[in-house]
C-alpha cells in the first residue's frame, strides 16, 4: 500500500482556478463516496480550503491512481480542464511529507497560521464520517496533526505570524490610516472572516457589523462582544455605511455586481470602500475592483503581503523542515514497531515454554529422550497455537499499530519488562 | 552680503536635495531619503535666514520684486513639506516637493531683473496684498497639487496591489486626502483675498474692477472653478480618485494664470 496526493494549491494555481475545483460540504461527501467505490483506491480524504484542493489516497497502484485522481479532479469543476497544468501528484514519502508540511502550516500562504490545522482536522473528520478512511489514512492524518503541534511547539513558527487578519489590517491602514471611526462589515460568519474581524477589532475598529444567513451564528459572535449581529438581508443598507467589507460566504453575492455597486458608490458620494473577498469560489466579481474608489482584494492578494512576514521566518522554516524530515522517517520506521512487538511476544513465550519444560523435566528425571522430545514438540505446538490468533490480528489490523494500542499490547504481555 | 549669490547657493542646496531624493528612488536605500530631508531642512533654514537679512538690508520697499515672492513661496513650500513629514509622515512626497521648490528658486533668479514693480504701482497699496496673497496661494495650492498627484499615485499602487517600493511608503490615502483638502481650503482663501485685492488694484489704476485682460478673466474663471468645486464636490461625487483628477485640472488652470501673469 502506498500514499498518493493529487491536487493544486496557491503556490501555482491562481484563485480563479482553485475556485473551480473547490469542494463544498455535500460535494466533498459525494466525492469521497465516489473515490471509496473506486477499485484501485482503498482509502481517500479530500482537503479543500481557500488555498488548496488536494486528494489523499491509499492505493497499491500509485501511478494508475495518480492519473485517475487527476482525471477526477479535472472533471469535477466547471471548465476545469484549464486546471490540469496546475495539478501536482506526489507519492509515498513525498505525499506524507507534503501533508505534514500542510498541517504544520509551512505550506500556507501565511506561514505559521493556525487555520490550516483545523482545516486538516475537518477534512479528516469528513472522510472518517463518510467511511472513506482506514488504518493507513487514520494513521497519516493523526500523525500529521501531531507533527503540526510539534513543529509549532519546537520552532515557535506560529508566534507573531503575519496572519490573514493582520494582512487585511495592514491593507486597511494603507487606505484609512486608523480604523477608530470606521465601520467594518463582515458578511458570513465563517472562520476566516471571523479571524479577520477579530484582528481589525484589536486594531481598534469603530463599529463592527456581522451579517449572516444563519442569524444565530452572527448572534453567537456578537455575544462574544465582537460586534453587532444583523440579518443578511440588510446587506444593501450596510453597503452604504461600510468602510471595510469582508465577505466569506458560499457563492457570488449579487449586491457586488459592478452595475449595482456603481450606483452604491454614487449614493456613498464615492467614499472609499475596501472589499476583502475571502470566499473560494469568490463572492465578489473581480470587475467590481475596477470601479473608482473601490479597492477589492482576495485571498491571493494577501499572499503578497504575507511574503514579507515569511522572510523573517527563514530560520524557523529550516528548523521546521528538519522536524518534518525526521517525522517522515519515523513515520515509515514506525512499521517496525509491530514487528518488534510480535518478535518480543515470540521471545517471551519461548522463554516461558523453556522454563516450564525444564521445571517439568526436573520433576521426572527418569524420562527417556523420546519422551523429552515429544514434550518439547508438544509445548512448541501449544505456544504456536496460542500465539497464532493474536499475531495474525496484530498483523492484519493496522489501527492496532498506533502507539497507544501497541503500548497496551506490550503492557498486557509485559513485553518491556522482559526485554 | 551678496544676495544673488546666496540665493544661488540655496538653489544648489535644493538641487543636491533633489539629487538625494532621486538616489533614494533609484537605489532604494533609506539613508538617501534621510539625508535629503536633513538637507531640505538646512536649505529651508538658510533660505529663511537669507531672506530675513535681505529684507532687513533692502532700503527700498519690500515685496517689490519677483525674487522675493518666489523665494518666499519656495521657503513656504519647504517648511510646509517638513511639517507634513513630521505630522503626516509624508516623507515619500520629498522628490515632488524638492523639484517644485527648485523650479520656484530658478524662477526667482530668472524673473528678478526684468520684472520689478513700477514706481507708479508702488503708490497703490492693493498690489502688495494682491501679490503677497497670490504667492501664498501658489505655495499652499502647490501643496494641494502635489498631494493630489501623490494621492493618484498611491491609489494606483493600491489598485494594482503593489506593496513594495517608494510609493508603498506614502501615508494612507485618507491622510493624503486630508492634506489636500486643507491645502485647497487654505489656498482658496488666499486666492480669494488675492482676487479681491487684484480687483481693488484694477479699480484704483483703471477705474474698473475688471480691466478685461486675459489674466483677469483666467483668474476669475479659476476662482469660480475652485469655488464650485469646493462647494459641490460632495454633492457631485467628486471625491476620491475623480475629485483629485478634477482638482488637478483646476491647479493646471491656476498655474496658467501665473504663467500669463509672468509673461
Amino acid at each position: 500500500m502506498n500514499y498518493v496526493m493529487v491536487g493544486l494549491n496557491h503556490h501555482l494555481a491562481p484563485v480563479a482556478i482553485r475556485e473551480r475545483l473547490a469542494f463544498d460540504g455535500e460535494a466533498m461527501r459525494a466525492g469521497l463516496r465516489e473515490l471509496k467505490s473506486t477499485a484501485s483506491v482503498s482509502e481517500a480524504a479530500i482537503l479543500s480550503t481557500c488555498n488548496r484542493v488536494e486528494i489523499y489516497a491509499v492505493t497499491d497502484q500509485p501511478e494508475q491512481t495518480g492519473q485517475l485522481l487527476t482525471a477526477r479532479l479535472v472533471s469535477s469543476g466547471t471548465a476545469a480542464e484549464t486546471a490540469a497544468p496546475y495539478l501536482t501528484t506526489l507519492c509515498g514519502k513525498e505525499a506524507v511529507a507534503h501533508l505534514f508540511s500542510v498541517a504544520a502550516s509551512l505550506d500556507s500562504m501565511v506561514v505559521g497560521e493556525n487555520q490550516i490545522t483545523g482545516q486538516v482536522k475537518d477534512a479528516y473528520q469528513a472522510a472518517l464520517e463518510t467511511g472513506a478512511t482506514g488504518a493507513y489514512l487514520n494513521r497519516l492524518f493523526m500523525r500529521a496533526l501531531y507533527v503540526s503541534k510539534r513543529v509549532k511547539a519546537e520552532t515557535g513558527i506560529g508566534q507573531g505570524s503575519v496572519s490573514v487578519g493582520s494582512s487585511a489590517g495592514r491593507l486597511a491602514r494603507r487606505i484609512f490610516g486608523n480604523l477608530t471611526d470606521k465601520t467594518i462589515v463582515l458578511v458570513g460568519a465563517g472562520e476566516i472572516g471571523e479571524l479577520v474581524v477579530r484582528h481589525l477589532a484589536s486594531d481598534g475598529a469603530g463599529q463592527i457589523i456581522m451579517l449572516n444567513r444563519t442569524f444565530e451564528r452572527a448572534q453567537a459572535l456578537a455575544c462574544e462582544g465582537l460586534g453587532e449581529a444583523r440579518p443578511l438581508e440588510e446587506l444593501p443598507k450596510w453597503l452604504l455605511e461600510a468602510d471595510v467589507l469582508i465577505t466569506s460566504v458560499t457563492g457570488v453575492l449579487n449586491e457586488f455586481d459592478p452595475a449595482i455597486l456603481e450606483g452604491v458608490m454614487q449614493a456613498r458620494s464615492h467614499a472609499p470602500l475596501f472589499l476583502i473577498d475571502l470566499g473560494v469560489p469568490r463572492n465578489i466579481p473581480p470587475a467590481a475592483g475596477d470601479l473608482p474608489d473601490v479597492y477589492l482584494y482576495n485571498v491571493d492578494d494577501l499572499q503578497t503581503l504575507a511574503i514579507e512576514g515569511r522572510k523573517h521566518r527563514d530560520d524557523k522554516m529550516l528548523l521546521a523542515k528538519n522536524i518534518i524530515d525526521e517525522e517522515v522517517a519515523l513515520f515509515y520506521e514506525f512499521d517496525r514497531e509491530p514487528r518488534d512487538a510480535i518478535a518480543g511476544l515470540g521471545r517471551k513465550f519461548e522463554l516461558l515454554r523453556r522454563q516450564e519444560l525444564e521445571r517439568t523435566l526436573g520433576r521426572w528425571p527418569g524420562l527417556d529422550a523420546e519422551a523429552i522430545e515429544a514434550m518439547d514438540r508438544l509445548s512448541q505446538s501449544l505456544v504456536a497455537k496460542i500465539l497464532h490468533d493474536p499475531i495474525l490480528s496484530l498483523k492484519a489490523n493496522r489501527e492496532w499499530h498506533e502507539p497507544g494500542h501497541l503500548s497496551m499490547f506490550r503492557k498486557i504481555f509485559r513485553l518491556d519488562e522482559e526485554e | 552680503m551678496n544676495f544673488p549669490q546666496a540665493f544661488f547657493a540655496i538653489l544648489v542646496l535644493y538641487l543636491v536635495t533633489t539629487l538625494f531624493y532621486l538616489l533614494r528612488l533609484v537605489i532604494g536605500q533609506r539613508v538617501f531619503g534621510a539625508m535629503a530631508l536633513r538637507l531640505m531642512m538646512l536649505a529651508a533654514f538658510v533660505q529663511t535666514a537669507v531672506l530675513a537679512m535681505h529684507f532687513l538690508s533692502t532700503p527700498e520697499a519690500w515685496f517689490s520684486s519677483w525674487l522675493e515672492y518666489f523665494q518666499i513661496a519656495a521657503a513656504g513650500l519647504a517648511w510646509m513639506f517638513i511639517s507634513l513629514c513630521f505630522t503626516r509622515k509624508l516623507y515619500a512626497g520629498g522628490p515632488l516637493f524638492s523639484v517644485l521648490i527648485v523650479v520656484l528658486c530658478l524662477l526667482s533668479l530668472t524673473y528678478d531683473n526684468p520684472y520689478r514693480i513700477g514706481m507708479a504701482q508702488r503708490g497703490n497699496g492693493y498690489i502688495y496684498i494682491h501679490l503677497t496673497a497670490m504667492f501664498l496661494t501658489l505655495s499652499v495650492l502647490s501643496v494641494g497639487f502635489l498631494a493630489a498627484i501623490l494621492f493618484l499615485l498611491a491609489e494606483r499602487q493600491i489598485k494594482l496591489k503593489r506593496f513594495e517600493g517608494w510609493l508603498a511608503k506614502l501615508p494612507p490615502l485618507e491622510a493624503i486626502q486630508l492634506v489636500h483638502d486643507r491645502a485647497l481650503t487654505a489656498g482658496f482663501l488666499f486666492y480669494t483675498l488675492s482676487v479681491l485685492a487684484g480687483a481693488g488694484f484694477a479699480k484704483v489704476s483703471s477705474g474698473h474692477y475688471l480691466s478685461g485682460g486675459t489674466k483677469q478673466w483666467l483668474g476669475v474663471g479659476s476662482w469660480l472653478f475652485f469655488a464650485l468645486f469646493i462647494n459641490l464636490r460632495n454633492r457631485l461625487g467628486l471625491t476620491g480618485h475623480k475629485g483629485m483628477a478634477v482638482a488637478l485640472a483646476g491647479y493646471a488652470g491656476l498655474f496658467l494664470v501665473f504663467w500669463v501673469g509672468f509673461s
